[in-house]
């Protein structure tokens, strides 16, 4: 910068802020000293959308029960050397907790659904004008077989859902 | 001398740090907003930020480095306010009126002794005034708050070449001003 604008810049820097007010600094230094009572806005803010933890749970309650008879009578065709499945998937994988299993008739046991992980696809809206959030979820469904005889066939299921949330837009 | 009530707050461990800095950040929070009012609220949020990196063992640097986290939060905290205010006048649908018009105090002045003071340095609170706040927030920064176009550049997310660019450009124009002033006998 040429010796013009330098002697300007010195000019400029005889100006002298105009002081803070003593009341003023008390109440800036009293804000200061409070700093703990302030919350940050980030940290008032909660995400509407958070991911769903993973869980599991008892099945029976909440699925079809004719789902679990589907898988029931899947796996005594298997057990008993029968004709596949109508449903392929039902017998998609099956693992036998003792070998060479009788025929004897399996009930249901226990059913587990274990979410393995979801996809947020995103936010669509529907004919009716609401905007819903679709959710993929990909899970587990395990279902425990057992009979008289105390053995157990243990059946999962990998499954794959479109989940449609309400979404709230601003 | 007085003793001070028995319920005044002690003073905190920034006080002095205050006292010391207070004005140049006060000019500056005022540069950037329309009021004294304003320029407090951005300058104690600000300040708030600091007192709690500092209190919680987050602050990055010495006391040194508190002065550059201030200007850089003022400058957030403006654009912060700005853009509430925008929305609120949305909302309101209030017409946005010259600044003049306003009744706030964005004519008081920012410097000492305004009313001694030459003409030279009179036309030169003036022209800061005018300047597009572009121009000056660089030159406040730099002048008074002795930063770095380093530290500038950071604080307004500009490079530092652009800080030291739009330094020279406000330094220039206000050397305009004053040689019109001289043209026309003000000076």
């Amino acid at each position: 910068m040429d010796a013009e604008l330098n002697k300007l810049e010195e000019e400029l820097k005889k100006l002298s802020p105009l002081g803070m007010p003593d009341d003023m600094i008390s109440r800036l230094d009293s804000a200061m000293a409070r700093w703990h009572e302030h919350v940050p806005v980030e940290e008032k803010i909660v995400p509407l959308n958070q991911e769903p933890a993973e869980s599991t749970g008892n099945w029976l309650g909440w699925r079809s029960v004719a789902a679990v008879a589907v898988m029931g009578a899947g796996v005594a065709f298997i057990s008993g050397g029968g004709n596949p499945p109508a449903n392929p998937s039902v017998a998609s994988s099956v693992s036998e907790a003792r070998v060479g299993i009788s025929t004897a008739a399996f009930t249901p046991s226990d059913a587990r659904a274990k979410i393995l992980s979801t996809n947020d696809v995103g936010v669509i809206w529907t004919k009716s004008g609401q905007a819903v959030r679709c959710m993929e979820v990909n899970a587990t469904n395990t279902v425990y077989f057992q009979n008289e005889e105390g053995e157990q066939v243990i059946v999962e299921q990998p499954t794959r859902e479109v989940v449609f949330l309400p979404a709230k837009i601003d | 001398m007085n003793p001070a009530p028995a319920n005044a707050p002690r003073p905190s461990r920034f006080r002095p740090w205050l006292e010391e800095h207070g004005s140049k950040l006060l000019l500056f929070a005022r540069q950037q907003t329309r009021s004294i009012a304003d320029a407090e609220d951005i300058l104690q949020n600000a300040l708030v930020k600091l007192a709690r990196k500092v209190e919680e063992g987050t602050f990055v640097g010495d006391q040194q480095a508190w002065l550059a986290f201030i200007y850089t939060q003022i400058r957030r905290e403006s654009i912060d306010l700005g853009r509430k205010d925008d929305r609120r006048r949305k909302r309101e649908e209030l017409v946005v009126e010259d600044k003049k018009t306003l009744g706030s105090d964005i004519d008081l002045p920012h410097f000492e002794n305004s009313e001694n003071m030459d003409e030279t340095r009179r036309i030169l609170e003036g022209g800061l005034k005018g300047l597009p706040k572009k121009f000056s927030e660089v030159i406040h920064m730099k002048l008074w708050g002795e930063r770095t176009f380093a530290e500038i550049g950071e604080a307004l997310d500009i490079s530092l070449n652009t800080a030291a660019s739009r330094y020279r450009y406000g330094i220039e124009a206000l050397r305009k001003q004053l040689a019109t002033a001289r043209l026309n006998g003000d000076l």
